[in-house]
C-alpha cells in the first residue's frame, strides 16, 4: 500500500515537474537553457551568448516578423 | 473487440453533435441553453478532427514522419528549435488567437445566432483548419518559408508581390480596425481608461526587470505584471469615483484615437525590450486565464440564450452594420471561421519548431479548432444577452438616436423590447455612465463575460470588476497585436523602401525608424481617425472591410496551396483547397461589390459619398459643416478605392495561379515543386515528443 501511495507521489511529481517545464517552454523562461543546449550539441563552435545578450537577440527576431494575429 | 468500442464512441460523439446542432437549428422558444452550442462545437470539432484532419494528413499530403524537419535539420537553438507538440500547440495558439473571433461573432450576433454559428463551425472545420494545416505543412517542407516566398516560387513573381502587398494593405486596416475597437470601448470611460493606461508603466517595469535585473525570467515578471494588472483593475474603480480623476481619464474619441497613435509609434520605434515585449509576456498570460476562465463559465453558468436564430435584420438592414446575412455574416466572422492572417503563423515561426511531421495535424488543424471554439464562446456571450440590450450597446446613434429614450423606443419598434430603466441600471452595475451606442463588439462582449462571471463568482457585486477586467482583457491583447503588427509593418516599410534606396532597408538607422514608423502609424491611424469621425461609427464600414481583407489573404493561401498541391499530383484532392477558394473568391468579391456599388448610402461607400456630394450641391449642408462632408466623402471614396485594389489584386493572384494550373495540366509546363530535399529523420519511433 505504501509503495503504492509513494509509487503515486512520484508519478505525480513527474506530471507537475512536466506541466512546469511545459509552462517555461510555451512562455519563453526556459530559452535559454534550450539555447545552451543547442549550443552544446554543435559542439560550441561560435561564441556563446550570454542570457542577457541572448534575450535581447531573441525578442529582435521574434519581433521583425509575424507573431500575433488578429 | 477494442477497434468496436473505439468506433462506438466516436458514433455516439456523431450523434451527439447531430443532435445538438439540429436543436440550435430547429429550436424557436424563448430562450436556450448555452449547453447545446457548447455541445454542437464540441462534438462537430471532434469528428472533424477525428475524420476529416486524418483524411488530409494521410490522402491530401501523405505526412511522412520519417521525414526530418527543418527544427531537426537546421536546429540552432534560435529560430530553428525542435519543439513538444503540446508546447508548439500553445505557442502556436497564442499566435493566432486574437480579437478577431472575440468581436467578430460579437457582431454577427445581429443576423441571430444560427447563421454564425453555423458558420462557425463548419467554415472552420472545411476551410479555417484546412488553410492553417496544409500552408504549415507547405511551409515544412520548404525550410520555413513564408506565404509571400512561397507564392513567388510556387505560383509566380507577380504573386509574391501580391502577397507581400496584400499583408502591408491588411496590416493597416487590421490594425485601424482593432484600434478603433478600443477606442469605442475606452471612450468616455474614465475607469476602463485608467486601467489599459496603467499597463503602460507596468509593462515598461516588466521590460527594466527583464532587460538589467533578471534577464529572460519571463515566468518571474509575468507573475509580477498579472498582480500589478488586477490591483489597477481594482483601482480604476477609485479614478472613477473621484470626480477629479475621472475627468482626467475621460477622453473623446478623437483624443484616445490620438494617444493610441503616440503608442503606437513609441512601441514601433522604442527599443522591443522596453514596451513591445513585456506587454506582450503579459498579455499572453492574460489571454490565456481571460479565454479558460470563459469557458469554465459557461460550462457552469450554462447561460439561456436570449437572441433569436435568426433576426429581422438578415435582409441587410441591421443597425450594428449593413448588409445582408450572405455575403457579411461570413465576412463579419472572419477569423473565427477562417482567417488569412493565420497562413502567416502558419507560414512564419511554428514550422522551424515542429518536431515531426506528424504534429502538424495537431497543431495546424487542431489550434485553429480551438480558435473557432472561442469564437462559438463569444456568440454565446452576445446572445445571453436580450437582444434589446445587445442592440442599444451596438447601435450607432445616427441609427437609433443619441438619447436613451430615442434609442429604446427605436429598439422596441424593432420588436426587441427595452426601456431605459433596464440599460440605466446596466450601466450602474457594470460601473459605466452609459451603455447606449457602445459600438465595436468590445464592450457588449465584456458586459456578455461579466454577467457569466458574477454568476460564477461574486455575483452582482462584482459585476463592474468583471466588466472592466474583460475590458482591459480585450485591450490589452488588441493593443498587443497593435504595436506587433505596427512594429511588422515598419520592417515591410523598410524592406519596400530599401528597392528604392539601399540604406532605408536599415532596421536600426535611426531616421529611418522613425520615418517608417511615421508611415505605418500614419496609415491605420487616418483609417482609424476616419473610423472615429463616421457618423455611423466607423465599424460599419471599417469592419467589412477588414474581413474582406482578411478573406482576400485567405484565398491567397489558399491558392497558393491549391497550386502545391496540383504539383505534387494530387488532383483528385485538389477540391480539399478548390471549395473553400471558390467561396472565399465568390464572398469576397460579392461583399466587395455590395460594398462598393450597392445603392444604399448606408452600405454602399460610392452611394453614401454621392448623396453627401448632392446634398452640398442642393445647399443642404450648413456652411459651418461643408468642411466636415467633403473629408467625410473623401474618405467614403477612398474606401472604395480601398475595396477594389483588394478585389483586383486577388482577380491577378487567381488569373496568374489559373494560367499556372493549366499549364501544367496541359503538360505544357513541368511541375516543378520547390521542396527541400528529403532527409531522413535520425529520430527513432518513440522519441521525444509522442
Amino acid at each position: 500500500m505504501r509503495t503504492t501511495l509513494a509509487g503515486r507521489l512520484v508519478r505525480i511529481r513527474k506530471s507537475a515537474a512536466r506541466l512546469w517545464l511545459g509552462i517555461r517552454e510555451w512562455s519563453g523562461d526556459a530559452a535559454y537553457e534550450r539555447y545552451q543546449k543547442a549550443h552544446a550539441r554543435r559542439g560550441g563552435g561560435a561564441a556563446q551568448l550570454s542570457r542577457r545578450d541572448f534575450y535581447l537577440a531573441q525578442l529582435e527576431r521574434r519581433y521583425s516578423r509575424v507573431s500575433r494575429c488578429c | 473487440m477494442k477497434k468496436a468500442l473505439g468506433t462506438a464512441v466516436w458514433v455516439a460523439v456523431a450523434i451527439a453533435g447531430a443532435t445538438a446542432l439540429a436543436k440550435i437549428a430547429v429550436y424557436r422558444g424563448e430562450a436556450l441553453s448555452a449547453t447545446w452550442f457548447v455541445i454542437a462545437a464540441g462534438c462537430c470539432y471532434l469528428v472533424a478532427y477525428r475524420l476529416y484532419s486524418a483524411f488530409l494528413a494521410a490522402k491530401v499530403l501523405a505526412l511522412d514522419d520519417t521525414r526530418a524537419t527543418p527544427a531537426e535539420r537546421l536546429d540552432d537553438g534560435r529560430d530553428f528549435v525542435p519543439t513538444h507538440k503540446w508546447v508548439l500547440f500553445g505557442h502556436h495558439f497564442a499566435a493566432i488567437a486574437g480579437p478577431g473571433p472575440l468581436v467578430g461573432p460579437t457582431l454577427a450576433a445581429q443576423f441571430g445566432y444560427l447563421p454564425g454559428t453555423l458558420w462557425l463551425i463548419a467554415g472552420c472545420a472545411f476551410a479555417g483548419c484546412v488553410q492553417d494545416f496544409i500552408i504549415l505543412f507547405c511551409s515544412i517542407r520548404r525550410d520555413g518559408k513564408t506565404l509571400g516566398e512561397m507564392a513567388r516560387d510556387e505560383v509566380s513573381k507577380r504573386g509574391g508581390f501580391i502577397a507581400q502587398i496584400a499583408v502591408l494593405a491588411i496590416m493597416v486596416i487590421l490594425l485601424a480596425v482593432v484600434a478603433l475597437v478600443v477606442v469605442n470601448a475606452l471612450k468616455s470611460s474614465p475607469w476602463a481608461t485608467f486601467t489599459l493606461a496603467m499597463t503602460i508603466p507596468i509593462a515598461m517595469l516588466l521590460g527594466v526587470y527583464l532587460r538589467f535585473l533578471r534577464p529572460g525570467r519571463v515566468l518571474e515578471a509575468s507573475a509580477i505584471g498579472v498582480a500589478l494588472v488586477v490591483l489597477v483593475v481594482v483601482a480604476g474603480q477609485w479614478v472613477a469615483d473621484s470626480p477629479a480623476w475621472a475627468q482626467v481619464f475621460t477622453l473623446s474619441g478623437a483624443a484616445l484615437a490620438f494617444a493610441i497613435m503616440i503608442y503606437g509609434f513609441a512601441a514601433s520605434a522604442l527599443p522591443v525590450w522596453l514596451l513591445l515585449a513585456p506587454r506582450d509576456y503579459l498579455s499572453a498570460f492574460i489571454k490565456a486565464g481571460a479565454i479558460f476562465s470563459l469557458a469554465a463559465g459557461i460550462l457552469i453558468v450554462r447561460p439561456d440564450v436570449h437572441m433569436p436564430a435568426l433576426t429581422r435584420f438578415v435582409d441587410g438592414t441591421g443597425p450594428v452594420f449593413a448588409g445582408k446575412v450572405f455575403p457579411f455574416c461570413f465576412i463579419t466572422i472572419a477569423c473565427g471561421a477562417i482567417s488569412g492572417f493565420h497562413s502567416l503563423i502558419s507560414s512564419g515561426t511554428t514550422p522551424k519548431m515542429i518536431q515531426r511531421e506528424g504534429h502538424a495535424r495537431f497543431i495546424g488543424y487542431g489550434a485553429m479548432l480551438l480558435e473557432s471554439f472561442v469564437g462559438v464562446m463569444a456568440m454565446v456571450a452576445a446572445c445571453a444577452m436580450t437582444p434589446g440590450v445587445y442592440f442599444s450597446i451596438n447601435s450607432p446613434p445616427a441609427v437609433v438616436g443619441a438619447a436613451a429614450d430615442a434609442a429604446t423606443a427605436t429598439i422596441s419598434s424593432w420588436g426587441y423590447p427595452v426601456d431605459a430603466a433596464t440599460m440605466a441600471g446596466l450601466a450602474h452595475a457594470v460601473g459605466e455612465q452609459t451603455l447606449f451606442n457602445r459600438t465595436g463588439g468590445a464592450p457588449s462582449l465584456a458586459v456578455g463575460m461579466a454577467q457569466i462571471f458574477s454568476s460564477t463568482i461574486g455575483g452582482e457585486k462584482l459585476m463592474s470588476i468583471w466588466y472592466h477586467f474583460a475590458i482591459m482583457f480585450e485591450a490589452l491583447f488588441i493593443l498587443t497585436v497593435l504595436d506587433a503588427g505596427t512594429r511588422v509593418g515598419r520592417f515591410m516599410i523598410h524592406e519596400l523602401g530599401s528597392r528604392v534606396w539601399k540604406p532605408f532597408g536599415r532596421t536600426a538607422w535611426t531616421p529611418g525608424v522613425l520615418v517608417s514608423s511615421a508611415l505605418i502609424v500614419g496609415g491605420w491611424g487616418y483609417f482609424l481617425y476616419q473610423g472615429v469621425l463616421d457618423p455611423l461609427g466607423g465599424i460599419n464600414s471599417l469592419w467589412p472591410l477588414f474581413g474582406i481583407s482578411n478573406q482576400l489573404l485567405a484565398a491567397v493561401a489558399l491558392v497558393v496551396a491549391t497550386t502545391i498541391l496540383l504539383k505534387m499530383g494530387r488532383l483528385r484532392w485538389i477540391w480539399v483547397t478548390l471549395l473553400p477558394m471558390a467561396w472565399l473568391v465568390t464572398i469576397t468579391m460579392t461583399a466587395s461589390w455590395q460594398k462598393i456599388f450597392d445603392r444604399s448610402p448606408r452600405m454602399g461607400f460610392l452611394s453614401a459619398a454621392n448623396g453627401m456630394a448632392a446634398q452640398i450641391a442642393d445647399g443642404k449642408i450648413p456652411t459651418a459643416k461643408i468642411a466636415e462632408t467633403q473629408r467625410l466623402i473623401f474618405n467614403q471614396r477612398l474606401d472604395a478605392a480601398v475595396t477594389a485594389v483588394f478585389a483586383v489584386m486577388i482577380l491577378v493572384l487567381l488569373a496568374e495561379a489559373v494560367v499556372q494550373w493549366t499549364a501544367i495540366l496541359s503538360k505544357r509546363r513541368e511541375a516543378v515543386l520547390r521542396e527541400s530535399p528529403y532527409v531522413r529523420t535520425r529520430w527513432a519511433a518513440g522519441a521525444e515528443g509522442d
